[in-house]
C-alpha cells in the first residue's frame, strides 16, 4: 500500500523523549512505510520550525508534556494560525486523562491517542495512524 | 432554666452551673432564643453572663439578665453575628468568628475586638470568647491542612501521571528486545523478560489505580437522577464474556432512579461486582438488591464466594491492603479503597456482612433527593 506513494510521506514528530522517538522510528521501521520523519523535542523549536518552514509536513504527531511550550500551547498556536491550521494534528501521548482529551479536542487536534504500554499495540497504533491519515485520508496539498 | 421573666427561679444544679461559670476567666455569656409563631428568632434573651463578660462589655450582672440581646447590640439583620447566632440555633453547629475577618460593615460593639465561638446547649446559645492567639492558631491550621491536602493530590495525580512514561520504555524496549533478538535468547532469556514485563505491567496497572484514585478527589462531579437499573445492565453487559465462561447467576429485583453521579456509582458497581466474581471458587450467584430506608437507599450485592473475616471488615477498605497473594487472587489492593471514596463523595457509607466460605454481602448508601 504504502510502497505505491513515490513521494516520501513528511511527518512531524513533536515529542522529547529518546525513547519515544525511538519506539516511533522503530515502529515505522517494522511497518515498512516509506515516511520522512523530522524530529523536534522543543516546543519552541517546533512553533519556530514550522513558522519558519514553508514545505509543511503531512501531519504533526504532537506529545503533551514537552519543556519550554509543552503541547497544548502548541495544538492551540497550530490551529490559530491560518498557515497552519490544515496539517491535521495528531496528540500523541500517555495521558490518558479526561482534562487531556477533552481540551484537545476543544482545541481542534485531529485525534487523541494514548500510547499504548505493549509494544505490538504501540506499534499497531503507529500502523493505524499512518494508515489512516496517510492512505486512507485525502490530505490538502501544500 | 427558666425564661419566663427576669425574676427566675433556679435548681440546686443550675446554681452549680451559674458559680461554675462564675469562675470562669474567660466571658461567657447564656442566652435563650425568642421565637415567633412560625418559630423563627426574633431576639435573644439575656440568661447569664459572667463576671469576665461583665466587665469586658460594661454589663452589670443584674442590669443584663433578662434584656433583650439586640437592644444592648443593636444588629442589622444581615450582620455576621447576627446570621451566625440563628445558623447556629438552627443547626446546632458551633460557630467561631474572628474579629478581623469579619465585614467592616458587620461590626458592632460586640464582635468588635472580640473573637467569639458560639454553641448551642440544650435550646440555650452559649457564646464565649476565645484567645485570639488560639483562634488564630486555629485557623492557621486549618489553612495549613487544606494546603498540604492539596499539595498531596497533586502530587499523587502528578508523581502517577509522570511515572507512566518510563514504566512505558521499561515495557516496551524489553519488548522490543524478545522480538529483534528472538532467535538469539534461550529458554532462561525469555524467562527474565517475562518476569521484567510482567513486574512492570504491574506498575503500570498499580499506578493507573493510584491516578483513579487521586483523581476521585479533583475531578468534579456531576450529579442528576441515574437509573441503577440501566448501571446494573451495562455492568451485566460488560462481564459478559467472565459471566458466561464462569456460568454466573445474577438476580436483581427493582431498582430505583437516584440522584447522584453516574460515573461513580457506575464505578462502585462494578468493582463490587467484579470482586463478587473474583474471589469465588463455587458457582457464582450475584444478588443486587435497594431497599429505600429514608433518608437513603441501602444498595447491597451479595454473593456466594470465598467470605471475608469479621477482624478484615475495616482493613479491607484501605489502600493497598490484600488478603490474599498476587497469585491466588490478582489485583492491587485499591479495589474496595476506591469504592469506599466513591461511598463518601456521594455522602452515603459502605459496609459488609460476610461468613468465611459462604460469601460476602456488600452494602452501600445513596441518599435520597431531598
Amino acid at each position: 500500500m504504502a510502497i505505491l506513494n513515490l513521494e516520501p510521506i513528511n511527518v512531524l514528530l513533536i515529542e522529547d523523549n529518546p525513547g519515544d522517538i525511538r519506539l516511533i522510528q522503530e515502529s515505522l521501521k517494522e511497518n515498512k512505510f516509506f515516511a520522512e520523519l523530522t524530529v523536534i523535542s522543543d516546543g519552541e523549536e517546533a512553533i519556530n520550525y514550522l513558522n519558519k518552514n514553508d514545505d509543511y509536513p503531512d501531519i504533526i504527531l504532537l506529545d503533551l508534556n514537552l519543556p519550554k511550550k509543552d503541547g497544548r500551547e502548541i495544538l492551540i498556536e497550530i490551529k490559530n494560525n491560518d498557515a497552519l491550521k490544515s496539517i491535521p494534528v495528531v496528540v500523541l501521548t500517555s495521558s490518558s486523562a479526561e482534562e487531556d482529551i477533552s481540551k484537545s479536542y476543544q482545541n481542534y487536534a485531529n485525534c487523541f491517542i494514548s500510547k499504548p504500554v505493549d509494544l505490538d499495540n504501540f506499534i499497531r497504533v503507529i500502523k493505524s495512524i499512518e494508515n489512516f491519515w496517510l492512505t486512507i485520508v485525502k490530505l490538502p496539498k501544500n | 432554666m427558666n425564661t419566663a421573666g427576669s425574676k427566675t427561679s433556679y435548681t440546686e444544679s443550675d446554681k452549680s452551673v451559674f458559680s461554675l461559670l462564675e469562675s470562669l476567666q474567660i466571658p461567657v455569656i447564656v442566652l435563650s432564643p425568642d421565637l415567633d409563631r412560625e418559630g423563627t428568632v426574633k431576639d435573644f434573651t439575656f440568661l447569664l453572663a459572667n463576671e469576665s463578660a461583665a466587665a469586658s462589655y460594661g454589663l452589670s450582672l443584674e442590669t443584663a439578665e433578662g434584656r433583650k440581646f439586640k437592644s444592648l447590640f443593636p444588629l442589622k439583620d444581615n450582620d455576621e453575628l447576627w446570621e451566625a447566632m440563628q445558623s447556629v440555633y438552627a443547626t446546632g453547629e458551633p460557630v467561631k468568628l474572628i474579629s478581623e475577618n469579619l465585614k467592616k460593615d458587620s461590626e458592632n460593639l460586640f464582635t468588635l475586638n472580640h473573637n467569639i465561638q458560639i454553641v448551642k446547649h440544650e435550646g440555650y446559645i452559649v457564646i464565649n470568647w476565645i484567645a485570639e492567639n488560639a483562634a488564630r492558631e486555629d485557623e492557621r491550621m486549618i489553612r495549613t491542612l487544606k494546603e498540604s491536602n492539596e499539595e498531596l493530590e497533586q502530587f499523587a495525580y502528578i508523581a502517577s501521571h509522570d511515572l507512566q512514561e518510563p514504566i512505558r520504555m521499561v515495557i516496551s524496549f524489553t519488548q522490543l528486545l524478545e522480538k529483534r533478538y528472538a532467535d538469539k535468547l534461550d529458554k532462561d532469556a525469555r524467562e527474565f523478560i517475562y518476569y521484567a514485563v510482567d513486574g512492570a505491567t504491574r506498575m503500570k496497572v498499580l499506578i493507573d489505580n493510584l491516578l483513579d484514585y487521586s483523581r476521585l478527589n479533583t475531578s468534579r462531579r456531576a450529579f442528576k437522577n441515574v437509573s441503577t437499573k440501566y448501571i446494573v445492565d451495562d455492568i451485566i453487559e460488560d462481564f459478559a464474556a467472565v459471566i458466561e465462561e464462569k456460568d454466573v447467576k445474577i438476580r436483581y429485583g427493582e431498582l430505583p432512579v437516584v440522584f447522584t453521579d453516574e460515573s461513580l456509582l457506575s464505578r462502585l458497581f462494578t468493582n463490587l461486582f467484579s470482586n463478587a466474581i473474583k474471589y469465588n471458587i463455587n458457582k457464582t450467584e450475584i444478588e443486587i438488591t435497594a431497599v429505600k430506608n429514608d433518608p437513603e437507599w441501602i444498595f447491597s450485592i451479595k454473593d456466594n464466594g470465598i467470605g471475608i473475616e469479621e477482624k478484615y471488615f475495616e482493613k479491607i477498605f484501605k489502600i493497598f491492603k490484600r488478603l490474599h497473594g498476587k497469585t491466588e487472587y490478582p489485583g492491587t489492593g485499591m479495589g474496595l479503597a476506591i469504592c469506599k471514596r466513591i461511598v463518601d463523595k456521594l455522602g452515603g457509607r459502605i459496609w459488609l456482612e460476610s461468613q468465611p466460605g459462604l460469601g460476602s454481602t456488600f452494602f452501600f448508601t445513596i441518599p435520597v433527593k431531598e
